[in-house]
Parts: structure tokens; sequence; C-alpha cells
């Protein structure tokens, strides 16, 4: 439950350092709108997550209450009554439900439309808590990349500044924390505001049970105990306590009739996910389970169309959920 | 000459161990000491500089990381990628802690107490971790002569903290400490240093020095071995693209490294005893305009700026020498 009866958390998932601007941008607009009906509010980064990196999941926060907020240095949305997702293949590496207030609110940037989205959230402890899932198409805002800018508050792209008023007005319809109007006196782009309000695909109820069925029990995250020593992994071995799969969302599918076995993916993959024969199978294979989906291994392949890029969500399994 | 006066002063021979060159891509070990799952950038160059290293050094390696990229997202949320013994240092001691990790070892082994073979000691430091920060701790380690291999991976800022401008920061280049703007309007107006050629100039003891480049991994690992190999301090500087600091697609980064190369932007020698070899002569150079205009930290760079880097480059590589000598072919990337 939230920290106090009448606040209002929102939370913003987003792709780190492609998406960070649009993410701070919508979590500020949402706090400024909110303060222009009279609310108390708050505006920030998660500070776990920083510093980003490129495509790492990352949140921002915003948030509004009536009554000045009590606790204001608590520096992380433990139950959001809002989730907005700038990109549809965060909900299949991570849970973007932890947390979330009965009669929840998902806003997700996709043109997969909501049962899609909803297919993909099966498996969240925290589904029947979910009232409304919205969908609405802004288009890829990480990708296809364009130069953003050195780090962190650097230039930002045309088609993120675009995209936010879109996000925002599809947030205002799905949850109606901030009314249109009041976002239209932060956003200039009117035009993209109404469009986001008008166009959003709503699910209702897609899972909800009003009566709480049962306790939640928190997954367990990244290494919650400090321990003087901690085991390395093994030689040729992976990294349990960090999986990186959910940073995806390409994946690099191996055309193993083209394939030459030059090994030019295998030397070049920053993150050892390419597995060449003689290492653990007969065929030369990505791991899916850490690949991030950086696309160095396309853009090294001497062989046209031997390894190409797939969108992740044409996939339905593979990655490893994060629950942190 | 600058090859005449490098390494000019130094007394004593250069002694090499027998190692295994890896002579081909069939050729290199697949067992990982740097396996998957870190928290660092998808495409992240550094990270395959350091996975290059790990695969080339083996397991009788120890690594020390001061603080930079290759600490912190490597070990966020209290765990780390390293199958080999790993220890943290501050930014500033990298060089002081690997020379007490040395003469550990060479204390241990002489009084009997560790009874099996002396390590690789390495320390991946960045290039604010070895040319600015850490540049003291460099020089004392490569000053007092310990076993050791100090490797600065150089993508050109510091990065960790949000991309601040580094003493190897290239002229022009955008950090959020070197916005563009109407006072600078070429952002970083400074040269970087030559930290390749501190060291050789005024370290004695190291007996040898490489620049390396992730876009030619074979190359990368060979020098490793070798610098392992050499009995004495070694020091290796590698170019490792960032594509958040740079501001580049996150899959370009062996190409933009490989630029680099055929620009002369990034030079790939040893100096092996004083005697330096270049490894890597294209045919004929590229413009540098080829290569800043595939980054965003050089977007706001004028005619003018870019002819002002050119300079610079056409005169770093005179000083190599590399003007005068017949052109040779490029080998191919991987080798």
């Amino acid at each position: 439950m939230a920290t106090q009866a009448n606040l209002i958390e929102v939370t913003i998932w987003f792709r780190g350092v492609t998406e960070a601007r649009l993410a701070r941008r919508l979590a500020n607009a949402i706090a400024s709108a909110g303060a222009r009906e009279g609310k108390f509010v708050q505006a920030f980064d998660n500070y776990a997550d920083s510093p980003d990196r490129i495509d790492v999941p990352c949140r921002s926060y915003a948030r509004l209450c009536v009554e000045p907020i009590a606790e204001p240095y608590i520096y992380e949305n433990h139950s959001p009554s809002v989730v907005i997702v700038t990109e549809a293949t965060l909900l299949k590496g991570c849970n973007v439900l932890k947390g979330l207030e009965p009669g929840g609110v998902l806003v997700v940037n996709t043109n997969r439309g909501p049962e899609a989205m909803l297919a993909l959230l099966q498996d969240l402890p925290n589904l029947h808590r979910l009232k409304t899932l919205a969908t609405i198409e802004v288009g890829n805002v990480a990708l296809p990349y364009v130069p953003y800018g050195a780090g962190e508050g650097a230039v930002d792209t045309a088609t993120q500044l675009k995209g936010a008023p879109i996000l925002l007005g599809a947030f205002s319809r799905a949850s109606g924390v901030v009314s249109i109007e009041s976002l239209k006196a932060i956003e200039r782009d009117h035009h993209g505001l109404e469009l986001g309000y008008n166009e959003t695909e709503l699910l209702e109820n897609p899972g909800y049970i009003p009566e709480e069925p049962t306790v939640e029990v928190l997954a367990e995250g990244y290494r919650s105990k400090v321990d003087l020593v901690i085991p390395a992994p093994a030689p040729g071995g992976e990294n349990e306590d960090m999986i990186t799969g959910n940073y995806r969302q390409q994946r690099p599918v191996i055309d193993l009739g083209k394939c030459t076995l030059c090994r030019m993916c295998w030397i070049s993959c920053p993150d050892s996910c390419i597995e060449v024969p003689g290492r653990s199978g007969e065929r030369i294979a990505v791991n899916l389970k850490y690949c991030k989906g950086c696309g160095v291994c396309w853009s090294v392949c001497p062989v046209e169309g031997a390894i190409r890029p797939e969108p992740e969500l044409n996939y339905a399994g593979d990655v490893v959920r994060i629950t942190y | 000459m600058a090859q005449a006066r490098l390494g000019a002063q130094k007394p004593d021979k250069i002694e090499i161990a027998d190692y295994e060159p890896i002579r081909s891509m069939r050729n290199v070990p697949t067992t990982e000491y740097y396996v998957p799952g870190h928290r660092t950038c998808g495409g992240c160059m550094p990270a395959l500089a350091y996975r290059l290293t790990a695969l080339a050094a083996g397991p009788n390696t120890v690594f020390a990381g001061p603080t930079g990229c290759m600490y912190v997202a490597n070990t966020s949320y209290l765990c780390g990628p390293w199958a080999v013994p790993w220890i943290h240092t501050q930014i500033t001691n990298g060089g002081a802690v690997i020379s007490g990790i040395a003469a550990a070892y060479k204390a241990m082994i002489r009084k009997g107490k560790y009874d099996g073979e002396y390590p690789n000691i390495i320390c991946f430091a960045g290039d604010g971790g070895s040319s600015d920060i850490g540049l003291q701790a460099l020089s004392g380690a490569m000053y007092r002569n310990h076993d050791l291999l100090f490797i600065t991976y150089d993508n050109e800022a510091y990065a960790n903290t949000g991309i601040q401008v580094s003493p190897m920061t290239p002229y022009g280049a955008y950090t959020t400490f070197t916005p563009p703007g109407k006072v600078v309007p070429d952002a970083k107006p400074l040269f970087p240093k030559d930290l390749l050629k501190m060291v050789a100039a005024g370290h004695p003891a190291v007996k040898y020095l490489a620049t390396a480049s992730v876009s030619y991994p074979l190359d990368l690992m060979n020098k490793v071995r070798k610098a392992l190999a050499v009995k004495g301090p070694t020091f290796m500087h590698i170019h490792a693209p960032c594509p958040k600091g740079w501001s580049f697609e996150a899959h370009r980064g062996p190409e933009i490294g490989k630029l680099a190369v055929e620009t002369g932007m990034w030079t790939l020698y040893e100096i092996e005893d004083g005697h330096v070899k270049v490894n890597v002569r294209p045919r004929k150079w590229r413009p540098v305009k080829d290569y800043v205009a595939t980054q965003g930290r050089f977007s706001h760079l004028t005619d003018e700026m870019i002819q002002r880097l050119q300079a610079f480059v056409d005169a770093k590589l005179a000083d190599l020498g590399l003007e005068a000598e017949p052109p040779t072919p490029v080998p191919p990337v991987a080798g």
C-alpha cells in the first residue's frame, strides 16, 4: 500500500539513455500538471537505476497528493497507481506491475494493441490488480537510433519529443490523474495531446479482481543479502545475478544455412552471447538469457543476411523476467 | 625523430618468456573469464576490451579495477562477471594496488608460502584512472619494475558519471563539461595527452608498450599475451568506442573503432625495447571528416574545426614516421 492514503504514485519505465529524456519529460509534465490542479507533487529518477546505460530498463517517477507529501525522501515508488511503459518490450523482461495498487492503470506505447500486451503480463503476480490497460502507438521512440547527444541531459530526438504529448494524452484518458486541460497548459503540442487522448485503446478489467485473492509474494530481486564473500561465476559460466536479456528490443536470428562459422560475431560480442561450436553446442547459437540486442553481431557479420535482427515481441519466450 | 627518443635511455634488454600467439580466429581460446551478465550499455566496447583481455590472459590472472564504468557497471547489485580474482581500487590508485599485489606474490613465492605460478597481474583502468586522476599511481607502478601489465581502456571521457571531459577526450568533442556554445563553439578546445608516449619516455623499466583497438581483436589479444610474457612492467592503451559517450548507434562500435585507425585518429603500434613497430598502416589515410561524421559528439564542428583536428592528426602521424614509410595494405580486421 502507498505510504499515504491520498498519494498517487506514477512510475515510468523506459530504456536507459535512448529514452531517458522522454521519461523525465513525462514525469515532469505529469507533476507540473498536477501542481496546476493544486496538488503537492514530486518528479524524480530512480536512484538505483543511475547511471543509466544504453537500453537498460530504468524508472522515472512522479507523485501527486492533495495534501503535503508525508515521505518526500523515499526515492522509489513502491506502490504505483499508474505505470507508463515507453517501449513494449519492457513488459517482457521486467515486472512492471510490481507493487501495483489495486485498481491500477497501465499505459503502453505499442502498435500491437492491448490484448497482445495482456498476453505478456500473464505471469505477473499483480495482474489481478490491473483495472485498465491502455495502449497507444507513439512510434518507436528508441529505434531507429538517431544521435541523441552525449550523456545525461543532452539533446534528444525529435521522435521522442513528439512522443511525450501523445503518451501524456493517453495517460490522462486512461488514468484521469490529471486532466487534459492541465496538460495543455504544460505541453505546447495540443494536437499530440488530443491524439493520444482520443486514439488510446482501452482494455478494462483485463484480469482485475476487486477482492484481493492472495497476499502478493514479492519475487526475489537482485541479491538482497550483503555477503562478505561474493561467489564468482565459473570460467565459461554466467553471472546469474545480472541477467541482461531484458535489455533486448531486437534479437539476432542466425541463418545457419548462410553462416560460414567465421566467428566474427563471436569475437565482437561484448556480452559473450554468441556460442560457437566447441564451446557448448554443435552449431552457432545466441545466449538469449544475456543478449542485449545491441546489434554488434549483425553489423560485423560479413555474410549478407546470415544474422538478421527480428523484433523481440515476435517471439513468445526466452526472456528471463527481472523482478527488481 | 620520435622513435629515436622513445626508450633511448633504457639500460636493460627486453626479456620475453615463451607465449603462445593467437594466429587465427580458430586459435582463440573459448573459455571466457569475463562472462555474460554485466550492466554495461548495449554495444559497450570497453566491455569487449575486457572480455578479449580476459580471454587472452587466461585463468591465472588477477584483475584490479579502478573506479569507472568497468568497475561500476560490472559490479552493480553486488555481483561481478569475472571468473578470476578481481579487486576494486580507487580511481587514483590502480597502479599502487597492482604494485602491492605484484610485490606480495613475489614475496610469498620467495618465502615458499605460495606454490602456484606467478599470475598475470593486470590493472584495467579507464582513461581518467590512468591519464588524469590515476596518473601518479600509474607512473609509480611503471617506475618500480614490478612484473605487471597496466591497461588503459580509452573511451575518451569520464563515462561512468555521465560523460565528463578527460585529458583523453579529443579536440572538438562534446561532453557535459564541454558543451559547445557562443564562447567556446568548438566544445573541447584542448588537444588530448599522448599517454603512451608519456609512459614510454619517462619510465626506463618499461620494455613493452602497445596501443590496441577492439576492432582488431586478434591484434589486441596477441599484444596482451606478449605484454604479459615480458618480464617487468608493461603498458597497453586500448581504444574502446563508447556508444553513450560518443553518441552513436549501439551496433556501430567495431565499425567506428576501425574508422579511427583508418583515419589516423588512433594508431596501432607497439614499442618493444625502444623500437617502434606500426601494426596497421592503411594504404591511404581516410580524412578525419569521415570519422567525425559518425558521432553525435562532433555534430557541432565546422569545417574549420575539422581542419584543425586533421592538422593535429597529420602531425601525430608524422611524428610516428607514418608518412615517410612506404604504404602497405591493411590487414583484415579480424586477422
